[in-house]
């Protein structure tokens, strides 16, 4: 973006670099373990070689329709949506310079909340498919009117009053939706628990649907890698090294909007995700956006797969939604690491 | 605030809270009229005539025991404030007593009388999902209050107490085992009514006999009755020794051994649908569009008593649909045969096809 470039000093050498490799090394293998687990464990005791058997060879036995029909699909959806509030968090914490920023600032989840909750209000019900389209189109619409609200009428919004629009915009859209929701419990009822965020709701057709917007937003992020260096010097410094301040914010909110939106239209949203896994990966790679933005892009799926399966199994025969054990399994981790090292600073 | 009233209140004090009720009434009645209004003032004298006549087996003073604390009724109730689920308010419909003050429902119940309903002095605006309405109770002069199966803590059992004594059970009951027969007895032992009480439940439980000798060709089969709440999966209703079980048994069906693993965790996962088989399976839906996504999945599909039209589908809003709530939380002497009689016919369509 503007061609600016921002290299960081040499002297790091080559210890970063080969740190770095190891830890994609990893981050590769611990997301192929995830998916692995992902398809081998759930609340169907299938023994390791019958999946093995059926991931092969599919037979239309029962086994079969458990790991391709019910396993496959939130696998991917997992892996796709984690990825996506993996990048989103990455790229709002580098705009607002915040690391405690998650993408649920811009008012992506309360916009999405209640498009969904309006949906289903009009419709009188909503199949998941629909669901989709109605969170994302909200999510959109909440981060265009954040920035719009933020900026004031200039071109771009500054970090602090985007901040200031996205948790005032969130509260209010948030409310308006408690608020339908308290109308009519029954009718909403499938709303309250989609807001808790799962993985096993939206299918393969959807997840083709709405992966467009997702590959076009990390796309955009890494492309946007560069300008991010750059502007977290300072934004005299990113202007003097020629990156477009003002473009830049827009197109991250334009990334965010498609990471976010997606992910939370697919899943109801995973808001601990985009705040915890950019800091991990900052942990190892270090400020530069580029690692960051890959790094999380491979973490986040790890965690949000963990996290699902476990929910698979603390409460046999029933299931957790991956939403509420993400925190649980993430948390800890992230203290770990904060009482290991020093903060990771933008 | 909270209005804590003596016994013996002052009148000028009892006249302003039934005043400003009133006015509430008539603005909400304004702001909602399909729900059948708030507060409706009746013209009927306190106590006059609300209950029926006393059987003279209750010995007052009557301790009620409860799992939350103890009260004491020191002489027969006549003004009757009921909360909770619909088959408390149907303990008292059965019984032909008119409380005077009931939450509102969310639902026209097919059981309902509702001349009846409409003759209490206070039918509330807030349902089973809002806060009880502390404020509105204590406002209809309550000597007793029904809370079976209702009461969430120690801290509102004491602010209920605190209007007037309280019928909630002794030990706390898990929801899908609450026996509707002892609900209608403690209703009847606390008004005096124990007499009449047994004779309405003998009445239901031959109505459900009834029904069961209809229809033989349902005599010993198992049947599953879960509901699909779509998001958090399917919710297993007959459960081991639950009331879901107890009604479909009395129906004639035979207890479903597969019922015994939910007992603990009612949940039936997605990746475990098998589970759910039985000789008939009747599962509710929230609505058709979750229907068609269940229908449509191929571990549904395989299930033996889908894969064999065994399966009866009810999704909220069709006829019979309220057959759920019996299920789940809802039985009584009233609602039950209404319920058998349609759980039969359904039963019977899809085993006799």
């Amino acid at each position: 973006m503007g061609g600016g470039r921002a290299r960081r000093p040499r002297e790091r050498g080559g210890h970063v670099l080969r740190r770095r490799r190891a830890g994609v090394a990893v981050a590769l293998a611990a997301l192929a373990l995830a998916v692995l687990l992902s398809l081998a464990v759930g609340a169907n005791p299938l023994p390791l070689g019958r999946v093995w058997e059926v991931l092969t060879h599919p037979d239309g036995s029962e086994a079969s329709a458990v790991v391709w029909t019910e396993r496959w699909p939130r696998t991917l959806v997992g892996v796709a949506a984690g990825a996506a509030f993996g990048v989103a968090g990455a790229l709002v914490q580098a705009l607002t310079r915040n690391p405690l920023a998650d993408p649920g600032i811009l008012g992506v989840n309360a916009g999405a909340g209640l498009a969904v909750t309006v949906g289903v209000a009009l419709l009188g019900s909503a199949t998941t498919g629909q669901y989709v389209w109605f969170a994302f189109a909200g999510a959109a619409a909440a981060t265009v009117l954040v920035h719009l609200v933020g900026a004031g009428g200039r071109a771009a919004a500054s970090p602090v009053t985007l901040v200031l629009a996205g948790v005032a915009l969130g509260a209010v859209l948030g409310g308006v939706a408690t608020f339908l929701t308290l109308i009519d419990p029954e009718v909403f009822r499938a709303v309250r628990s989609w807001g808790l965020g799962s993985v096993a709701r939206t299918g393969v057709t959807d997840l083709v649907a709405v992966a467009p917007f997702l590959l076009a937003g990390l796309l955009v992020a890494l492309a946007l890698t560069g300008s991010l260096n750059a502007l977290a010097l300072g934004e005299e410094s990113a202007t003097s090294l020629g990156a477009r301040v003002g473009l830049t914010r827009v197109l991250v909110v334009v990334a965010v909007t498609l990471l976010a939106g997606g992910g939370t239209a697919l899943t109801g949203g995973l808001s601990f995700v985009g705040l915890m896994v950019p800091h991990v990966v900052r942990w190892s790679t270090g400020p530069d956006q580029r690692w960051v933005v890959a790094g999380s892009a491979l973490a986040a799926p790890v965690l949000v797969l963990l996290a699902d399966v476990l929910g698979r199994v603390v409460a046999r025969p029933g299931e957790v939604q991956v939403g509420v054990l993400t925190a649980v399994v993430g948390a800890p981790v992230l203290i770990a690491l904060a009482r290991r090292r020093t903060a990771s600073a933008l | 605030m909270i209005f804590r009233w003596s016994r013996r209140p002052a009148v000028a004090l009892t006249a302003l809270p039934v005043v400003l009720l009133a006015l509430v009434g008539c603005a909400s009645s304004e702001a909602a009229p399909s729900t059948g209004g708030g507060a409706s003032s009746s013209t009927s004298a306190a106590g006059g005539g609300l209950l029926p006549a006393a059987e003279g087996a209750t010995q007052y003073p009557l301790v009620l025991d409860t799992w939350a604390g103890q009260t004491e009724l020191t002489e027969r109730p006549e003004r009757v404030a009921v909360i909770g689920f619909s088959p408390n308010l149907d303990a008292l419909q059965a019984l032909g007593a008119t409380p005077v003050y009931t939450m509102g429902e969310e639902t026209d119940w097919p059981w309902r009388d509702q001349g009846w309903l409409a003759s209490i002095e206070t039918v509330d605006t807030a349902t089973r999902e809002d806060p009880i309405s502390f404020e509105a109770i204590a406002a209809s002069d309550p000597d007793l209050i029904v809370a079976v199966n209702y009461v969430a803590d120690e801290a509102d059992f004491a602010r209920l107490a605190s209007i007037a004594p309280v019928l909630e059970n002794a030990e706390q009951v898990r929801g899908d085992q609450i026996s509707w027969q002892q609900t209608q007895r403690m209703v009847g032992e606390a008004l005096d009514l124990s007499a009449a009480s047994e004779q309405v439940i003998s009445d239901a439980e031959a109505a459900v006999a009834r029904t069961a000798a209809e229809h033989p060709e349902l005599a010993g089969k198992t049947l599953t009755a879960a509901t699909d709440y779509s998001d958090t999966g399917i919710a297993y209703y007959t459960v081991a020794g639950g009331t879901a079980e107890r009604v479909v048994t009395q129906l004639g069906f035979a207890p479903n051994p597969r019922a015994q693993a939910f007992v603990d965790e009612p949940s039936v996962s997605d990746e475990r649908l098998g589970e759910l088989d039985a000789d008939v399976l009747v599962v509710f839906y929230l609505d058709d569009a979750v229907r068609r996504a269940r229908e449509a999945t191929p571990l549904f599909q395989a299930v033996p008593a889908v894969a064999d039209g065994r399966y009866v589908s009810i999704a909220t809003g069709e006829p019979g649909s309220e057959l759920t709530w019996v299920m789940r939380r809802g039985a009584s002497a009233l609602s039950l045969p209404w319920a058998v009689d349609v759980l039969a016919d359904r039963a019977s369509e899809v085993v006799t096809s």
